[in-house]
């Protein structure tokens, strides 16, 4: 897991330490729902930052 | 009244369009310091405009159902020469020098906007308890809020203010105010209604569409705002419908998906009973009920959830440096976009790929799936959690539960009025439809609209 207040020290983002805190906790839950999908992705998968329906909208 | 009705009455000189946006104005004005639905008002200018389209009327024809009719969009919109604050204090002096593609299409179809609603700080929450411009109120109880982001368009319609407002959408936006102040709201599908013009919270999610007090005047709004759009990298080519359900609608031989499995699972009784009793009801009108287990939503609303933090603190790292800028709420979530990795944000996007793949599935069984919108009613302002099934949880992330994963996968949805809980509070329906069919979920929505008459209750205003 990663260490959210580490993290937001390190990165020097100019977050107060009384708002740090409040920022820990959803982001440590968000991570551990996120971090086990990774595994469903293969070499290949292309990101869809664009979402074109390709089949209902081909161009 | 809804547009249709109103609009024949137009056609037949029985009202003005001057005596409609004076009805409209009078009300705001009314309604101010209870809900505070509006945040710029055009009066002089909507007036002019009215009598204008009166005598346009008279001298020729109606430019479309629209016609002379008062509508207000949210003040995420640009509007020329109009300010459009984006609910914040860093926009609250900004006036655009374009309009957005949708005021040009509202207004090309001869209606009247009114003014600009109120929202929820930036479009990113759903609450509408904007620190700067102040809360707006739901017209069924003031001590609740009435949803957001769009939340001064829900509280507008619901109120009988205008007859449409536009709202915005990212994670539920338009369709969690229209459940809880008790009216339709159309999510479009991705590239169905332009966004060229539209202050962004999130270029991979946001949406535009119509809030109304019927379905069919949702549809009448969206043949105005659909088509291509060059400006809007997203826009689709793909032809328009014509999207109103006729006067008789019947669903013989329509595949009403009803969710196995998340959409009925940890919410508010009364809302999940709503919910089934419309299902049934569709049953009734000749609808095929088929059983349907959907892929993994809470895994799309995470994936949803990655995106939307990367991009909006994207959006607004230029701004960050004045933190005195923001509400307390808004600047917590921008602050927990800057700390998703670039890796993240790109493995979303990825993963994305694969759910509308795995979500196409769905539509080999079934042409639309009906859920609740909201798992619960609107809560009170100020409340931030929430009690289901024995666990606390977090207000914002109970409201977007079930309309979160619909932006992520770019799927037309409709929240329509399906009840009310013990406490007077409105309940949505929401139905979720395949890419491009929203004709489909509109005709869904009229028919069950037409076998109840949720829409036509109005609030008690005092």
């Amino acid at each position: 897991m990663k260490d959210f207040r580490l993290l937001a020290q390190a990165l020097d983002l100019g977050i107060p330490d009384s708002e740090r805190e409040r920022l820990v906790a959803p982001l440590e839950a968000l991570e551990a729902s996120f971090r086990p999908l990774l595994a469903r992705l293969e070499l290949e998968t292309e990101p869809a930052y664009l979402l074109i329906l390709a089949e209902e909208d081909p161009r | 009244m809804n547009i249709q009705e109103v609009s024949l009455r137009l056609r037949r000189r029985e009202i003005s369009s001057v005596e409609l946006v004076r009805q409209a104005l009078d009300r705001i004005e009314r309604d101010s310091s209870r809900l505070n639905s509006f945040l710029t008002i055009r009066a002089e200018a909507a007036l002019e405009r009215a009598r204008r389209l009166d005598e346009e009327l008279a001298a020729g024809g109606a430019r479309s159902p629209l016609h002379g009719i008062p509508v207000a969009v949210k003040d995420v919109f640009c509007t020329r020469g109009v300010r459009t604050t984006c609910g914040s204090l860093l926009f609250a002096d900004y006036v655009p020098d374009h309009d957005a593609a949708v005021v040009e299409r509202l207004e090309a179809a001869g209606a009247v906007i009114v003014g600009k609603t109120g929202m929820h700080e930036l479009a990113y929450g759903i609450t509408s308890n904007n620190p700067h411009f102040g809360a707006v109120r739901n017209p069924w109880n003031p001590e609740h809020v009435p949803g957001g982001s769009s939340g001064g368009s829900g509280a507008a319609v619901a109120a009988g203010e205008v007859f449409l407002a536009m709202g915005s959408d990212t994670g539920g936006s338009i369709r969690i105010p229209a459940a809880w102040c008790g009216c339709a709201g159309l999510k479009p599908t991705t590239g169905r209604v332009s966004r060229y013009g539209v202050m962004p919270l999130d270029f991979t999610l946001d949406h535009m569409g119509p809030l109304t007090r019927s379905v069919r005047d949702a549809a009448i709004g969206l043949n105005v705002l659909a088509g291509h759009d060059p400006r809007d990298p997203t826009s689709s080519r793909r032809p328009v419908d014509d999207y109103l359900p006729p006067p008789e609608v019947s669903l013989r031989g329509i595949r009403i998906g009803v969710p196995e499995n998340f959409f009925f699972e940890r919410l508010d009784p009364e809302a999940a009973g709503a919910a089934r009793r419309m299902i049934e009801l569709a049953g009734e009108l000749g609808g095929d009920l088929v059983p349907v287990t959907v892929p993994d939503i809470a895994e799309l609303n995470t994936l949803a959830r990655v995106i939307l933090l990367a991009e909006a603190a994207a959006v607004m790292s230029p701004y960050l440096s004045d933190r005195s800028k923001f509400g307390p709420d808004v600047l917590a979530l921008l602050d927990q976009g800057r700390m998703i990795s670039a890796a993240d944000y790109i493995n979303a996007q990825r993963l994305r790929r694969i759910a509308w793949k795995e979500f196409a599935g769905v539509w080999g069984k079934a042409d639309c799936l009906l859920t609740p919108t909201t798992p619960i009613p609107a809560p009170r302002i100020g409340q931030t959690q929430t009690e289901l099934g024995g666990a606390v949880e977090d207000v914002r992330l109970a409201a977007t539960r079930y309309v979160r994963a619909v932006n992520l996968l770019g799927l037309p949805a409709l929240s329509m009025p399906c009840g009310f809980s013990s406490t007077g509070l409105p309940l949505g329906l929401q139905i979720i439809g395949k890419p491009f069919e929203e004709a489909l979920i509109l005709r869904i929505g009229a028919a069950l609209e037409d076998a109840t008459d949720f829409h036509r209750r109005e609030p008690p205003l005092e």
